[in-house]
């Protein structure tokens, strides 16, 4: 009748969701620490409102609208974001570290979009929702982005190849 | 690698992996909060059985020993209710043991005509408030409705409960017949 977890029932949605969740948090915090007590934060949220949770048209987003929120609380994507406005750029060969260190090199708002929009398949207007943005802001942001990360990815090739 | 203005770039942004496995301690760590918070059900097996073990006795035995226990035409309305109150103390003890000691409380209320009705509660229950929201509440573990001449008659019973020896709460109160 009324929702509430009970030991089995939480491992079963933790195990569900909580690796799609804690891989997002990475890319949003770029910290493990950070990533984890975003994602802790999530399920206690949860947790708090389990009704809201099992009426969700789909949980996976309910979750991770909670989880960008916790993300954005924590505040210390703005000190990072200082040392992401100068890339570190290295020779690693791996397409897809390098891939992976670009996008965690952007600055918070395009990472967000961007890990959103490119890498989790959410449309601009989901993504609105999720950021409590425009859609406009979130193309232009998206365009933005990928500029971004093609010029960053530029200086791996030159790296590679210098 | 890619270049500027190359599609592959969101190709190869889609084809990043969606999953990581999270830190092993994080569930752990997230399930202790919850219990700290009291946003888990807490774990109801031991109460479970020791309310089976009391209605089925009261059911079969108490049925033949005392007629009938729970309420009918012409049998007197129960006069207390017995609320039960769940602890981690009375949750974490030894089931049998609960259950045979309710088995043997429920008996001998069944044939002394004193226990008319009772029923285990469903986790999860909510309270409302003036504005709606719904809290939630969850420790209420289910209640015992009685006969009893007078309060210190019920309240004489109420004692004889084992839910106490195991830590347990229990909230008594006359119903206005």
């Amino acid at each position: 009748m009324f929702a509430m977890f009970d030991d089995k029932s939480f491992r079963a949605v933790y195990a569900e969701h909580t690796p799609a969740l804690y891989l997002l948090a990475l890319r949003l915090t770029r910290n493990q620490t950070d990533a984890a007590d975003a994602v802790q934060e999530t399920w206690l949220r949860v947790a708090r409102r389990p009704d809201a949770f099992t009426a969700a048209a789909s949980p996976r987003a309910w979750l991770c609208g909670i989880l960008i929120n916790c993300c954005r609380e924590q505040r210390r994507a703005i000190a990072l974001d200082a040392e992401a406005e100068d890339p570190v750029h290295t020779a690693t060969p791996a397409t897809r570290l390098d891939l992976e260190a670009a996008v965690r090199s952007l600055p918070e708002g395009f990472r967000q979009v961007l890990v959103l929009h490119d890498v989790e398949g959410y449309k601009h207007d989901e993504i609105a929702r999720l950021l409590d943005i425009e859609s406009s802001t979130s193309r232009s942001q998206l365009a933005r982005a990928r500029d971004r990360l093609r010029r960053t990815l530029e200086g791996y090739d030159d790296a590679t190849r210098g | 690698m890619m270049q500027p203005g190359d599609d592959r770039l969101t190709d190869a942004l889609r084809r990043l992996p969606r999953t990581e496995p999270p830190p092993p301690e994080l569930e752990r760590r997230i399930l202790e909060q919850m219990r700290a918070e009291r946003l888990l059900r807490p774990r109801r097996w031991s109460v479970r059985l020791s309310f089976a073990a009391i209605f089925a006795f009261v059911t079969f035995t108490g049925g033949y020993v005392a007629g009938s226990v729970r309420p009918r035409d012409g049998s007197p309305s129960p006069t207390h209710l017995l609320l039960v109150y769940d602890t981690p103390a009375v949750l974490s003890a030894k089931p049998e043991q609960l259950a045979q000691e309710y088995g043997r409380w429920a008996m001998q209320l069944a044939e002394s005509r004193q226990l008319a009705d009772g029923a285990e509660l469903v986790p999860g229950g909510v309270v409302l408030r003036p504005d709606g929201q719904a809290v939630h509440t969850g420790n209420v573990g289910g209640y015992f409705l009685l006969h009893a001449r007078d309060d210190a008659q019920a309240l004489a019973i109420a004692r004889t409960c084992p839910h106490l020896r195991y830590g347990g709460l229990l909230e008594l109160r006359r119903l206005r017949n």
